[in-house]
């Protein structure tokens, strides 16, 4: 499943599900930063966990659930992501799709993170552009606001 | 980097089947679980086999994290006689081949009856590595900077494979080099320890990294200290290993003489500096760092040095009940 459709491939076995997803498939968000694992640009959900795509053959995915960006952003912005809007929180937007995917799976396991725990859960994301600042403000605001939300319900 | 080899990719539903392909393709075959250190290798071309034999698809004990008591440890025969204070309280740790870091951080069997375990997890390199790699893998990988492997050293752990049992110690042979023959499989690690009822135990796992959040450990240090109460005294054994600091993961057994010297008088502030310059001699002559991208040599040798004398200190507390929250940064 490729989010939400069923889909057929016919791949090497040596191709990484990155590269799968960007050169046949044309699903752009995830990106190829430094095709070890390290800087979390690749970044997808397999299973409903973040991983890290450049390292997955895509023979492993047989059978299984794959979600990008595309997929949760579908037709409208999720509310997270309009945090990151109103907090100017990207410059290129390299990193964008990971640090939203990982923010999505930090908030969904946690949903009142402390600081801390936002950076710990977004430090496999490396950014060149923010100095993360404005990425983790994003967060905070967004957990803020949640928590707001729901004591005034 | 594009994975240049043609690979032929197996996923065995069985350990059987995998055995089978292995001793097929002795030569140039891959076993593969999380992928987080086998697919870099790929890639650097560092390994180069045609076949890769992918273990997710088999079910079983390989996917668990299991605990249990043994009531008499004859009744197990695969485990080796184990000598101990209180043989009639053990019990046994099993963590399958398949287990993740995620998956070991989420247990909450972990979290209480193995701190050091769980603790050393929240430090392996990022949620998205933590989601997929395996720590049967992390040790299967002998990497000197592995962060399982000082863990594991204190705990006592054993290898489970297809074929024998092998105390973790002897596992690793070099760097990047474990003693696995071609057609051997790890199904899982073994901890055996005196469970809760008749013992107390605490430690501390420290890792020196260039920077908060992932990367690989500059340095690390595990220590642990089981207390043993019996009806006629107390007692304490002290575990401590290196890791990233020699070939392959350490125990620090000239380190652990001096200290149990001392372990009924863990209250006797004022002999600490003694004990810490006694212990803080032997290291030189137990680990071997080199100079490279993340550190140099004397830095390593350095930071040893703290991380052990801070860590020491916060797993007694601990033990206490005094220290720090398991998973709080040290240094």
């Amino acid at each position: 499943m490729l989010n939400g459709e069923k889909i057929e491939v016919w791949a090497n076995a040596h191709k990484t599900l990155l590269e799968l997803l960007r050169e046949d498939l044309g699903i752009k968000s995830p990106k190829c930063g430094c095709d070890l694992g390290d800087c979390g640009a690749c970044t997808v959900f397999l299973d409903g966990k973040s991983v890290r795509s450049c390292l997955i053959l895509v023979p492993e995915v047989n059978g299984c659930d794959v979600v990008t960006l595309e997929g949760i952003m579908r037709p409208n912005l999720t509310k997270l992501q309009q945090f990151f809007l109103d907090h100017n929180s990207f410059q290129c937007g390299f990193c964008a799709p990971g640090m939203v995917l990982s923010a999505t799976e930090l908030l969904q396991k946690n949903p009142t993170p402390t600081l801390e725990e936002i950076k710990e859960g977004l430090s496999g994301n490396l950014c060149r552009c923010t100095g993360y600042t404005p990425i983790i403000n994003a967060v905070a605001d967004a957990v803020a606001t949640t928590v707001a939300t729901t004591i005034n319900e | 980097m594009k994975i240049i080899s043609e690979i032929t990719y197996f996923a065995p539903t069985t350990i059987e089947e995998a055995v089978e392909l292995l001793q097929k393709h002795p030569e140039n075959s891959c076993l593969l679980a999380g992928g987080t250190d086998v697919v870099p290798a790929l890639k650097k071309q560092v390994e180069k086999p045609r076949v890769i034999i992918d273990l997710k698809k088999i079910s079983g004990r390989i996917r668990n994290i299991e605990l249990k008591t043994i009531e008499n440890i004859e009744s197990i025969e695969s485990i080796e006689r184990i000598e101990s204070i209180e043989s009639k309280n053990q019990q046994e740790l099993f963590i399958g081949t398949l287990v993740t870091f995620c998956d070991l951080l989420d247990s909450a069997l972990i979290r209480e009856n193995y701190p050091l375990i769980w603790e050393m997890s929240k430090v392996v390199a990022s949620v998205g590595i933590r989601n997929r790699a395996t720590i049967v893998g992390n040790i299967c990988s002998a990497v000197p900077c592995m962060d399982s492997g000082p863990v594991l050293l204190t705990y006592d752990a054993k290898v489970q494979t297809n074929k024998r049992i092998i105390p973790i110690e002897n596992f690793w042979i070099g760097p990047r080099q474990n003693c696995l023959s071609i057609d051997e499989i790890v199904l899982g690690i073994t901890i055996i320890s005196t469970s809760p009822k008749s013992h107390v135990s605490a430690g501390r796992f420290v890792k020196l990294m260039r920077y908060r959040g992932e990367d690989l450990a500059q340095a690390s240090i595990a220590i642990l200290i089981n207390s043993f109460e019996s009806a006629a005294t107390a007692t304490a054994e002290v575990k401590i290993a290196f890791g990233a600091v020699a070939p392959v993961p350490i125990r620090a057994y000239a380190i652990e003489k001096i200290i149990s010297k001392q372990i009924n008088q863990w209250d006797e502030w004022n002999e600490w500096d003694q004990m810490m310059e006694e212990a803080l001699a032997t290291i030189p002559d137990i680990i071997a760092p080199i100079s490279d991208l993340r550190a140099s040599a004397e830095y390593r040798l350095h930071m040893v040095g703290v991380m052990f004398k801070r860590g020491l200190k916060d797993a007694i507390l601990r033990l206490q009940g005094n220290g720090s929250k398991y998973g709080s940064s040290l240094i």
